[in-house]
């Protein structure tokens, strides 16, 4: 259809002049027709693709919306006769792995920040002492990404044994995997010029990062490690339940003890306390950029 | 060679796409002379200053800056020829989010001790020697203002603070009024002039106003396609080196 139609007004414009064929403006409106193609050939690919993977996996999941309308009713049943009303008399006893969860969070970022820092000056392209140096803390900081918190848990519940300690080292580590990333990013966004002018006065590699660099990275870095206080509130209810202390611990020990009233007590305080550090966080956030 | 100061021969830079951008240039610059260096975008003005304090990696030739071989310099060595050549550039390059005065100091931090200089350490005459040099460019009232919050002018006489903290015996700019209004390049031009006279220092100045370089200089010298095609007083330079330079 639509190469008739370009066709067609091809053959309008050479009726109306017969030199046309050769001419620039003729050359570039064929140019700029084949690039249209192209583009509509690329997009039915992207597409066609996307749409082959969708089912491939819809098919592959056993996908059926029909069991999503039926089981919709035993949730409903679950949450109305085993989860409510939340049994508050428990909250009281909850306070201790709250705080828990808060202080594990922190030290966790406290950890991180301190780990992904060193490693992002290393290697952003911007900081870096050495290319090399680069590619090594780049893809270190990749392979921890690549590492799911809850697996890095099962490993140090393992060797450092249940609590929060372990907990917080969990996170602290985990979180380089993001915060590294993020920082390495932003270093690199940073602008040479400022750098290059303190070469030019004969500063040190250290001299250049701690007044040349710093000083851009520091609303990105308050913006990231602010970010990483929130994961780390969410990640550590998921750790906690796999002994890692916290209101994760105690929400998982009443899901195995039916005490499905109590449990949705420890969900709710942890729907708070996110909602609660965001708040914080934010507000922050705004103090200091 | 009594009041020489840098001399620069058969120097060559070619980057890595090929772009041969210096064709074998000679220079000898003496002390005290305002040098401007004039021609087209892409003559290779900028990468010749960029040599000098090797922002840019020469390719080949010398640069000797007070008999001190620029290109052979390494680490420390490398660092302590910078310090002596202040330097201006066409977008500031100011620490944006640092304070005026602190951007002064940076040009005292090739004399300071790594760490020291690195937490911002700065002694107390460091200190008021910085708010002296403000007092001379005439922005000691924008001394805690944040470098951002200055006008584009107000910024390039930062930039001159700055390269004057180094106590240098050369400053060079690059293009150090091409993103500036006609009233504020008079200014920095006038600013630069003023300091560099008063302290015997050289200067040496990417223009591409000819106008400006012929006001303000008192050698000029003209770059095209990597080589010099001119080098003479102002008053030598006639209309038809000019055309011949641009074109």
């Amino acid at each position: 259809m639509k190469n008739t139609l370009s066709l067609n007004t091809g053959t309008i414009e050479g009726k109306l002049n017969p030199n046309n064929e050769f001419s620039l403006s003729h050359k570039l409106y064929r140019k700029y027709k084949r690039n249209q193609k192209s583009k509509i050939y690329h997009l039915s690919t992207i597409w066609g693709f996307t749409i082959f993977v969708s089912l491939w996996s819809w098919f592959g999941t056993n996908f059926n919306m029909a069991s999503i309308f039926v089981s919709l009713g035993g949730m409903m049943e679950f949450i109305m006769i085993d989860l409510l009303p939340p049994n508050f008399a428990a909250a009281p006893r909850m306070m201790k792995p709250m705080l828990d969860t808060i202080y594990m969070s922190i030290v966790g970022v406290f950890i991180s920040i301190f780990l992904s820092v060193i490693f992002a000056i290393l290697a952003s392209k911007t900081t870096t002492p050495n290319p090399l140096v680069a590619k090594f803390f780049k893809n270190l900081i990749s392979l921890i990404r690549s590492l799911p918190s809850i697996i890095l848990g099962i490993f140090l519940v393992a060797t450092f044994g249940l609590g929060t300690f372990t907990g917080a080292l969990a996170l602290g580590i985990s979180g380089v995997g993001m915060l590294g990333k993020a920082y390495v990013e932003s270093l690199e966004e940073i602008d040479r010029g400022q750098i290059e002018a303190l070469q030019s006065v004969g500063a040190s590699w250290f001299q250049i990062i701690g007044q040349g660099v710093l000083p851009q990275f520091k609303p990105s870095f308050i913006a990231w490690s602010l970010y990483q206080v929130d994961l780390n509130i969410r990640d550590s209810a998921i750790l906690g339940m796999i002994g890692a202390g916290g209101l994760g611990l105690t929400l998982m020990g009443h899901v195995r003890l039916f005490q499905y009233q109590r449990a949705s007590t420890a969900i709710i305080l942890i729907f708070i306390l996110i909602i609660v550090v965001e708040y914080i966080t934010a507000k922050i956030r705004e103090r200091l950029i | 060679m009594s009041d020489g100061i840098l001399k620069i021969s058969k120097l060559t830079k070619v980057y890595s796409d090929g772009t041969a951008a210096l064709n074998g240039v000679d220079l000898d610059f003496k002390k005290g002379e305002f040098v401007s260096i004039i021609g087209p975008s892409g003559a290779g003005k900028s990468t010749f200053i960029r040599c000098i304090n090797r922002l840019v990696e020469p390719s080949g030739g010398e640069i000797l800056f007070e008999d001190k071989d620029v290109i052979k310099a390494r680490g420390q060595e490398l660092r302590n020829i910078r310090r002596q050549i202040g330097m201006i550039f066409q977008g500031h390059n100011l620490v944006k989010r640092s304070e005026t005065v602190k951007n002064v100091l940076h040009g005292n931090l090739g004399y300071m001790g790594s760490l020291k200089g690195g937490l911002g350490l700065f002694s107390k005459d460091v200190i008021e020697n910085a708010i002296g040099i403000l007092e001379r460019v005439g922005l000691q009232e924008q001394a805690f203002k944040r470098a951002d919050e200055l006008s584009g002018g107000q910024q390039q006489r930062v930039g001159i603070a700055r390269a004057m903290a180094q106590n240098p015996s050369i400053i060079m700019a690059d293009e150090p009024i091409a993103s500036l209004d006609p009233k504020s390049s008079e200014t920095v031009m006038q600013y630069l002039k003023k300091v560099c006279d008063e302290d015997g220092i050289t200067a040496l100045v990417n223009l591409h106003q000819v106008d400006f370089a012929k006001a303000f200089s008192d050698r000029i010298v003209g770059v095209r396609k990597g080589k010099i095609v001119f080098d003479g007083k102002p008053s030598d330079l006639n209309e038809d080196t000019i055309h011949y330079i641009y074109n």
